[in-house]
């Protein structure tokens, strides 16, 4: 298994910067998610560490060894793609074959080896009954297990997976992603996920790059990201209920919120030592914030609700103070109602101040 | 190394298949001077002139032709004959396809079969099947007439309208005319006034198609007309092989005025043209 | 709504074939000034049919038709599929250049026979530049030595109608799935397994469309044969359409030729039964049901298949 750096690794087309100077660490055998909304580079990145696009600069490595010269069929790369580019007009087997056929000179492999191998990887994701049947008539659960098979029968150092269960059904969707986290964890294999999923990406992945119009955002566990964004984007990108963002302003050690106060205690001195006076944003998880009644003093502020969104083993209620929308999470024994006004409370430890000129994280 | 490789190829490509042009129209533009021999492979003319085509049209005044009287040379009435017998063969087979191919692509007339023996049409070498047609022509007084080389350019490109606007026909939903029946149209006026309109380019295509095809006719011609009707492509061999044919420069004239039309209109349907010479199989 | 249609074709093919077969029991000729269907006169029976069945000259006519239809069909597709391929990679001005060769198929194939006729002169540009490239004066008698005639008028052909098989495999070669083609890149396939495992059998259906419909066209050929060497020298280029012309026009024996063509014309109808079926299936499904793409549609089987997992499960 290698491990994939990537140094000032840039693709422009003309003018437009597809990926912009990345640098990223990809250690060997850990399963790394790339992440990011549409046109964020995530899948041009993919298709440079696999050698179907060339770098405009930069450089790819695996394990220390340059990629720049070594073309893609010789890289050793297991590729998924997002519609599977199953080869329609052959057998299952055949499709499973086709990396060991295409090679057999080169890897010297008898025709008997391929067929043995076949048949274990054909075991492995599910397909043993299926190896005659023509690729054009499988469904599309199948056409997955082929995909993922061709790929893994080549004993690839590194996996690449472009959005590979985009299309599957829920149900299927939950299972293949427990299977691919057993296979990866169990065979130790080097795994990069593209997805655009977060929930997909923070369920799956030990490391997550998040990406945004070419640029690495962040880069670090899903705990990382979850709790210590680093910029605004990761801020509102990641977590499945939306973030809460509020204007605020640096005061004497503290945190002007609204009508209420936030203090700083030791992280003054980040905000102390800031040459500009330019305006703050601070970030505060939903499920961070403590809801108490109105009069109680410990509130920071007070704000209205307008809507319950009542999803299951929680209440996303959404409420309203001074022009910006807020959320929270409530159990549903506490369900206000709607037009009732709540205090929340802002606990220091769990709001995130941003600076809205850099959009990067005061700290 | 790859890339200089497949340029060079293309180049080669590109060069021989253009040369046979390139001679054409270079002769065309050559004076009687440099006509002979025709030997000479590369050359750019030295005096281009635009006489030849003159001539051929029978513009110029006086001849410098040892064969004939610039009356004689002149193609304006085979060009003529051309223009009207393809025109005229191209609206019969239009008129008359439309409707078939319609009737064919919506309510399946004539059974699933027909397609496939219209097809099969199209296999006949026309030199067998223009020989009973000579003689009932000659009976029906229709040999070597206009009325005669329009029914038979309509009767053999009926086929190839068929098949295209068949094919144009299938692209349209049938919603649409549904739609308009719905708003009170018979089914003749769905046709006109919702489906029809939607194939305006298909249509045109396929006209341009076709007319290409009957002015491009060599073999009915031949057969069916002499002298009054002849057409440009037979009076082109007709001063080949005749008395005149050193006449190179006039007769390369004649050859690029035959190859403009069909060029500019085959260029302006490119989009159809792989869906028009295979009949309507392939769909780009 | 296809009346008008059919009472047209009726004209042009059903009444010509019943007169074809009328007359084909006779040694008639128009010029005998008796009209046509006086030709009872003549009758004779089958002998024009045992005549033809036996005749050298009708076979050898066969063959040749047989020779040129595939050695051009051949020639057209070898060297239309690699300049489709050499265009396939989009580069600026590929338009133009593919309006550059279309060219050849735009021009009037007798005016074609006509360039060509001039163009192989013993004196003319062809072997003008094979004089270039060899050694000493080249001076080939292309439409009047018995074994080259033949070959100028395939070249002829080949010339003009290359250009439509490029074109029809160009719409087929950037119509295939890119994405498999990558796929099968990083799995280490080079262009040699690319090509034979991945490009030719996804063009099948492609490739025989083109090789039936050119091959039903070569068939026919007649404007640039007759018009480059009259089916001479001799019957060195003789090919069925050349022969009917010659049997009526020059020889005058139309009775005979109509037995003839009748012959002709049952042979191609069985023909036409089996070469018909790819281009049918082809006019009523798209290329992408041809070519077994769509793995996002879910058709039927997928369907049942779905609920045949389910219920094992």
């Amino acid at each position: 298994m290698s491990s994939i750096t990537l140094k000032s690794l840039s693709k422009h087309f003309g003018t437009l910067r597809a990926v912009d100077n990345l640098d990223l660490d990809v250690p060997h055998g850990s399963f790394t998610a790339l992440l990011g909304p549409s046109g964020c580079g995530k899948t041009t990145t993919m298709n440079m560490i696999s050698g179907l696009e060339q770098p405009t600069t930069g450089e790819v490595y695996f394990d220390e060894r340059a990629m720049s010269g070594v073309e893609t069929g010789r890289r050793n790369v297991g590729f998924v793609f997002q519609n599977y580019a199953i080869f329609t007009h052959m057998t299952v087997a055949e499709n499973l074959g086709f990396g060991l056929q295409s090679q057999r000179r080169r890897e010297r492999v008898s025709k008997e080896e391929i067929d043995r191998r076949v048949k274990e990887v054909a075991e492995t994701v599910g397909l043993s009954s299926a190896l005659d049947r023509g690729a054009a008539r499988l469904s599309v659960n199948d056409l997955q297990k082929v995909a993922l098979g061709r790929a893994m029968i080549m004993r690839p150092t590194i996996f690449l997976l472009d959005e590979p269960f985009s299309n599957l059904d829920s149900a299927f969707r939950a299972y293949m992603r427990a299977e691919l986290k057993r296979i990866q964890h169990d065979v130790g294999q080097t795994m990069v996920y593209v997805t655009h999923d977060q929930v997909e990406a923070m369920g799956m992945a030990d490391r997550i790059a998040v990406m945004d119009r070419g640029e690495l955002q962040q880069y670090g566990s899903p705990d990382d990201l979850y709790e210590r964004p680093a910029n605004t984007f990761v801020a509102r990108f990641i977590g499945s209920v939306l973030n809460n963002f509020l204007p605020v302003r640096y005061a004497d050690g503290g945190l002007a919120v609204g009508e209420g106060r936030v203090e700083l205690g030791d992280r003054r001195a980040a905000f102390e030592s800031r040459a500009t006076a330019s305006d703050l944003t601070a970030t505060i998880r939903p499920e961070r914030v403590r809801v108490v009644d109105p009069g109680d003093a410990s509130a920071t502020i007070r704000a209205v609700v307008t809507l319950v969104e009542p999803l299951g083993p929680k209440d996303v209620v959404h409420l309203e103070h001074d022009g910006t929308a807020l959320r929270v999470a409530l159990p549903p024994s506490e369900r206000p109602a709607i037009g009732a006004a709540l205090g929340l409370c802002f606990d220091p430890d769990q709001v995130h101040v941003f600076d809205d000129s850099t959009g990067l994280a005061v700290r | 190394m790859k890339k200089t490789l497949r340029i060079t190829a293309i180049a080669i490509y590109a060069v021989v298949f253009g040369f046979p042009l390139y001679w054409v129209t270079t002769m065309a533009i050559k004076p009687k001077a440099e006509e002979n021999p025709p030997g000479i492979t590369l050359w750019k003319p030295q005096d281009p002139t635009i006489k030849n085509f003159k001539d051929i049209l029978g513009l110029s005044k006086t001849s410098d032709s040892a064969f004939a009287t610039a009356k004689d040379y002149s193609a304006l009435t085979p060009l003529k004959n051309s223009f009207l017998a393809a025109g005229g063969g191209t609206l019969l087979a239009l008129a008359v396809g439309v409707f078939a191919a319609y009737g064919i692509a919506r309510f399946r007339a004539g059974g699933a079969q027909l397609p496939f023996q219209i097809l099969q049409l199209r296999m006949f070498p026309p030199a067998a099947v223009v020989i009973p047609l000579y003689f009932m022509f000659i009976y029906l007084k229709l040999w070597n007439t206009l009325p005669g080389l329009i029914l038979i350019y309509g009767a053999v490109t009926f086929p190839f309208v068929v098949w295209l606007m068949r094919s144009f026909f299938q692209d349209v939903p049938r919603e649409i005319s549904e739609a308009a029946i719905v708003d009170g149209c018979t089914q003749w006026g769905a046709f006109f006034k919702a489906v029809l309109p939607q194939v305006k380019g298909g249509l045109a295509a396929t006209g341009l198609f076709v007319f290409i095809l009957n002015w491009s006719d060599y073999l009915i011609v031949l057969v069916m007309t002499q002298d009054k009707w002849t057409t440009a492509p037979l009076f082109l061999s007709t001063l080949s092989g005749g008395a005149g044919g050193q006449e190179y420069g006039h007769q390369a004239a004649l050859a690029v005025l035959l190859i403009l039309p069909p060029a500019i209109l085959g260029l302006s349907i490119q989009k159809y043209l792989v869906r028009g010479l295979t009949f309507g199989a392939i769909k780009r | 709504m296809i009346l008008p249609g059919q009472l047209l074709m009726a004209f042009i093919v059903l009444f010509p074939a019943l007169v074809a077969i009328y007359i084909g029991f006779t040694e008639w000729s128009p010029t005998g000034g008796d009209s046509f269907w006086l030709a009872y006169k003549d009758w004779h029976w089958f002998d024009g049919y045992k005549e033809a069945l036996t005749s050298h000259e009708f076979w050898s006519a066969v063959w040749r038709t047989v020779l040129i239809t595939g050695v051009c069909t051949f020639v057209e597709l070898v060297l239309g599929f690699t300049l489709a391929m050499l265009l396939v990679k989009d580069f600026r001005g590929r338009g133009l250049v593919m309006v550059y060769f279309l060219l050849p198929m735009m021009v009037v194939p007798a005016v074609s026979g006509f360039i060509f006729q001039k163009l192989f002169q013993v004196d003319g540009p062809i072997n003008g530049m094979l004089s270039l490239l060899w050694p000493g004066d080249v001076a080939l008698n292309w439409l009047s030595d018995p074994s080259l005639a033949i070959w100028g008028v395939m070249i002829a052909d080949i010339w003009q109608w290359t250009p439509l098989m490029f074109l029809i495999f160009l719409s087929g070669l950037v119509a295939l799935p890119e994405d498999q083609m990558n796929a099968a890149r990083i799995l280490g396939a080079g262009f040699g397994p690319q090509f034979t495992r991945l490009i030719i059998p996804m063009m099948r259906p492609i490739l025989l469309i083109a090789v039936i419909i050119r091959a039903m066209e070569v068939f026919k050929l007649f404007d640039p044969i007759y018009i480059m060497t009259q089916g001479g020298p001799g019957t060195a280029t003789q090919n069925l359409s050349v022969y009917f012309y010659r049997l009526t026009n020059v020889s005058g024996r139309w009775g005979y030729a109509c037995a003839v063509a009748l012959l002709v014309l049952i042979a191609l109808s069985i023909l036409a039964a089996q070469a018909i079926k790819p281009i049918e299936r082809a006019q009523n499904e798209s290329m992408e049901e041809l070519m077994g793409a769509g793995t996002d549609e879910a058709p039927v089987q997928r369907i049942e298949d779905a609920i045949d997992e389910g219920a094992r499960a």
